[in-house]
């Protein structure tokens, strides 16, 4: 029974990197579409990776140093889209897509390694735990 | 079933839990990437994207450490 379920738990794990792993490759076709999807498509990955990173560390597999270095990371990275539409507004369409293009890559890095973390979280858990053999009466 | 064999269990269904939630939730933001690749995008939808991209980061902010 114990071996089943840790079986299913550590099977879930890997999954859910599978899936941090499509979004980072997902991220990465971002520039060739017109500057307003790019935009839209990386609002929509900003906003998955910040959720994934929220669950990542509830569940233990991001440190507080860690979670605080992505959230300054992040509030960057949200500053960036906020220029992306003011550039995109004002018609610097070439500007705005080279924007779009760097923060699209950080996005990525950062998944990646979301993904990492996701994948060391397993590593912990298949670590057996140590056998503790009663001493015989009288032993001690 | 001992104490310590029912936490374990206890661990490993909230550890499946939240694999397969963090699944879900980069398998949605895929979902909706691929939606928005292939759409006309106003400037409504923009607004609406932003609106979500800043509850996201609060959330993020928020967290209790």
């Amino acid at each position: 029974m114990r071996k089943v379920l840790a079986a299913i738990a550590l099977a879930c794990l890997p999954l859910a990197a599978v899936g941090l792993s499509a979004c980072t490759t997902q991220v990465e076709q971002l520039a060739p579409k017109s500057p307003r999807n790019a935009l839209a498509e990386a609002e929509i990955a900003f906003a998955g990776v910040a959720n994934i990173a929220a669950r990542l560390y509830g569940m233990g597999a991001i440190d507080t140093p860690t979670i605080g270095r992505i959230i300054s990371e992040m509030q960057d990275l949200s500053a960036k889209l906020d220029q992306a539409h003011v550039l995109l507004k004002a018609g610097e369409t070439l500007v705005a897509v080279n924007t779009i293009e760097d923060l699209s890559a950080a996005l990525s890095a950062l998944s990646l390694e979301l993904s990492i973390a996701a994948e060391r979280r397993v590593e912990v858990e298949a670590t057996p735990a140590p056998v503790i053999v009663p001493a015989p009466p009288g032993a001690i | 079933m001992d104490a310590k064999t029912l936490a374990y269990v206890a661990e490993a269904i909230r550890l499946m839990q939240a694999g397969l939630e963090i699944f879900n939730l980069a398998n949605a933001t895929l979902s909706r990437m691929n939606q928005a690749a292939g759409v006309p995008i106003t400037d409504d939808d923009l607004a609406v994207l932003k609106g979500q991209r800043e509850a996201a980061l609060d959330r993020l902010r928020n967290l209790p450490r």
